[in-house]
C-alpha cells in the first residue's frame, strides 16, 4: 500500500489489518489502472450533459 | 386445480379479486411453504404470521363488502430485509444494523401496501447487500432451492430462492452490481433491474447512491410488470427518482414482438463462457427469431474498463457510507464486507470523480454505437457453472477479488450505464441447476423488455419449472 493511501486511511481513522493490506493494494492497483485507462481521454470541459441528463434523452 | 403456491402473482391476484380463492387461504398456504423452505434454505429473517393473516382476512372482508381493491390485493410477498418500515428494525443482513428501528417507511413498501400486497416477512440477504454469492457469515449462508449445496447468488439471496421454492409470489430486491439478476439466474426466477431513477429509493438501504436500483424478482415477466407498475414513478421523498411518466407495463405485454431487433454482442459477454451456460442462452436467441425478431450482431465498447470504473464508484461510495462504522465497529463486519469497504476507502477522490464523469460519456457511446441500431441486447448473466457454497466461501481472503469479479463481470455494464435489464430463465446446466439470460434495454425501456420477456415465456416453459417439477 502506498504512503499516500496510508495517509488517506489514517485520516479517515480506518485501520487495515496488516495481513490484508497487500491484497487490498494489489486489487486497488488493478482497478485503478483500468479506470485510469478508461477515463484518460475525458476532456477538460463543463459537462452540461452528464449522466443524469444523458439517461433521460430519447435515442434517435 | 393448481395449488395456490404454484400460481403466479398475477393469477393469484385475479382469483382473489374474483373471490375464487380467499386471501386468508393464500396466506395460510404461503406461510406453511415459507416455514418449510426456511428450514431447508435459510431464506427468511423474520416471518410476521399473525399480522399477515389479519391483513389477509381484512382483504377478504373488504371484497365481501364489494370494495374495489388494488391490483395486488391479497398477494403475499416477503422482501429483502433492507426496505424500512417505520418502527421496525431492518437487519440489512448485518450485525451492525439489526436493532436499528426505521423512522419512516420505504416508498416502495408504501406503494405495494397501497396496491394491496401483503408483506408477510423479510428475507435473507448478503450483509449490507455487498456480495454476489448469497454468503452471509452473520445469518448463515442462504441455500439454493434447486440444490442446497449450491449458491443462490446475491445479494437478494432470500428473494431469489424463496420464489424458486414457491414460498413467495414476488419480492423486492436491489441491484447495484447484479444483486437482482444474479439470484434470478442462479435460482431460475425472473428479475428486473430497472433504469437508474425509475423506482424511488427513499427508505431503502443505500450501498452506492450512483448505482443503486430497486426492482422485483418474481416467477414471470408479467409478475415483474405488476410489481413495477406499483412501485415506479416520481417521489417527493427521493429527488433522484425520475419525473418521467410511468407507462402501462401490463398493457405493453400484449403487443407483438415481431420486427423488434435484438443485438447479440460480438465481444465481452461470451468471452471464456462455459458451454453449459452458452448452449441454453444461445438457444433462447432462436426463440426470439421464431417470434419474428431480427437477431443482429452488435459491437461492444470497452466494457472491461467501464466495469473497473463502476467498481471504483461502488467501492468509494460504500466506504463513504460506512466510514463511521468502519472506524467504530470494524469487528462487527464479516471479513469479506470489511475488506471490500477498506478497499473503497483507499480509492482517491480524483479517480472516483473521473469514474463518475465517464458515465455520461460512456452512455453516449453505448446509445450511439449499440442501442441506436437495436431494441435490446441479449446476453448471458454469468459465464460459469453454478458453484457450491463451499467453493466460493472465500471470506476476505486472497481469492475474494477473483470470485467477486467473475460473478459480477457481465452484470456491471447495466449498472454503470444505468440501464434496465431483465433476467429470464432459459434452461438448465447438466446438473439440473438453472440458467438465465439478460435483456438490456434502452433507458426507461422496461416496457419493451417486459414485452419481450413475456413473449419468450408464453412460448417456452422454463419459468414454470420449479425445483419440484413443472407447475
Amino acid at each position: 500500500m502506498s504512503d499516500v493511501s496510508k495517509i488517506i486511511l489514517r485520516n479517515l481513522g480506518i485501520e487495515i489489518p496488516a495481513e490484508r493490506a497487500d491484497a487490498i493494494a494489489r486489487t486497488l492497483e488493478t482497478m485503478l489502472e483500468a479506470e485510469r485507462a478508461a477515463t484518460g481521454r475525458l476532456q477538460f470541459e463543463q459537462e452540461p450533459s452528464g449522466f443524469l441528463s444523458e439517461i433521460e434523452k430519447e435515442i434517435p | 386445480m393448481t395449488a395456490i403456491p404454484e400460481l403466479t402473482a398475477a393469477d393469484l391476484a385475479r382469483r382473489i379479486r374474483r373471490r375464487e380463492v380467499s386471501a386468508a387461504e393464500a396466506m395460510t398456504q404461503t406461510l406453511v411453504a415459507m416455514k418449510r423452505a426456511h428450514e431447508r434454505l435459510n431464506c427468511a429473517v423474520r416471518i410476521d404470521e399473525e399480522q399477515a393473516l389479519a391483513a389477509a382476512r381484512a382483504v377478504d372482508a373488504a371484497l365481501a363488502r364489494g370494495q374495489v381493491l388494488g391490483p395486488l390485493a391479497g398477494v403475499p410477498m416477503a422482501h429483502k430485509d433492507m426496505f424500512y418500515r417505520e418502527g421496525v428494525a431492518s437487519s440489512c443482513g448485518s450485525k451492525i444494523a439489526r436493532d436499528r428501528k426505521a423512522a419512516t417507511t420505504a416508498t416502495v413498501l408504501k406503494r405495494l401496501d397501497a396496491a394491496g400486497a401483503i408483506q408477510f416477512g423479510v428475507l435473507h440477504m448478503v450483509e449490507f447487500a455487498y456480495g454476489p454469492t448469497g454468503h452471509n457469515w452473520h445469518l448463515g449462508h442462504c441455500r439454493n432451492a434447486w440444490s442446497p449445496e449450491h449458491i443462490t447468488g446475491g445479494s437478494s439471496s432470500g428473494s431469489g430462492t424463496s420464489i424458486a421454492a414457491r414460498a413467495n409470489f414476488a419480492a423486492l430486491g436491489s441491484d447495484t452490481g447484479g444483486s437482482i439478476r444474479l439470484p434470478a439466474h442462479f435460482c431460475g426466477v425472473t428479475g428486473l433491474k430497472p433504469t437508474y431513477g425509475r423506482v424511488p429509493r427513499a427508505g431503502a438501504m443505500p450501498l452506492s447512491f450512483s448505482l443503486d436500483t430497486v426492482g422485483p424478482l418474481a416467477r414471470t415477466a408479467e409478475d415483474c410488470a405488476l410489481v413495477l407498475q406499483a412501485i415506479a414513478g416520481a417521489d417527493a421523498a427521493d429527488p433522484t427518482a425520475s419525473r418521467r411518466p410511468v407507462p402501462d407495463y401490463r398493457a405493453a405485454l400484449a403487443r407483438p414482438v415481431n420486427g423488434l431487433r435484438i443485438g447479440v454482442p460480438r465481444a465481452f459477454f461470451y468471452d471464456r463462457i462455459d458451454a453449459s451456460i452458452e448452449k441454453p442462452v444461445r438457444a433462447s436467441q432462436e426463440v426470439f427469431r421464431s417470434l419474428g425478431c431480427e437477431i443482429v450482431e452488435v459491437p461492444m465498447p470497452d466494457l472491461e474498463r467501464w466495469n473497473q470504473a463502476a467498481i471504483a464508484i461502488i467501492t468509494a461510495e460504500a466506504a463513504a457510507l460506512h466510514a463511521a462504522w468502519l472506524r467504530e465497529r470494524p469487528q462487527d463486519y464479516s471479513e469479506q464486507v470489511r475488506a471490500r469497504l477498506e478497499l473503497g476507502a483507499a480509492v482517491g477522490a480524483v479517480q472516483y470523480v473521473n469514474a463518475l464523469r465517464l458515465r455520461g460519456e460512456a452512455l453516449r457511446i453505448w446509445n450511439g454505437e449499440v442501442m441506436s441500431k437495436i431494441d435490446a441486447v441479449h446476453a448471458p448473466c454469468v459465464a460459469f457453472p453454478t458453484p457450491t457454497i463451499a467453493e466460493t466461501d472465500v471470506g476476505g481472503g486472497p481469492k475474494m477479488a477473483q470470485v467477486i469479479a467473475q460473478a459480477t463481470r457481465l452484470m456491471r455494464p447495466a449498472n454503470f450505464l444505468g440501464l434496465p435489464s431483465l433476467a429470464l430463465p432459459c434452461g438448465f446446466q447438466p446438473n439440473g441447476l438453472p440458467v438465465a439470460f439478460q435483456l438490456i434495454g434502452r433507458p426507461f425501456g422496461e416496457g419493451q423488455l417486459l414485452r419481450l420477456g413475456h413473449a419468450y415465456q408464453m412460448n417456452t416453459g422454463f419459468h414454470r419449472e420449479g425445483p419440484h417439477g413443472k407447475t
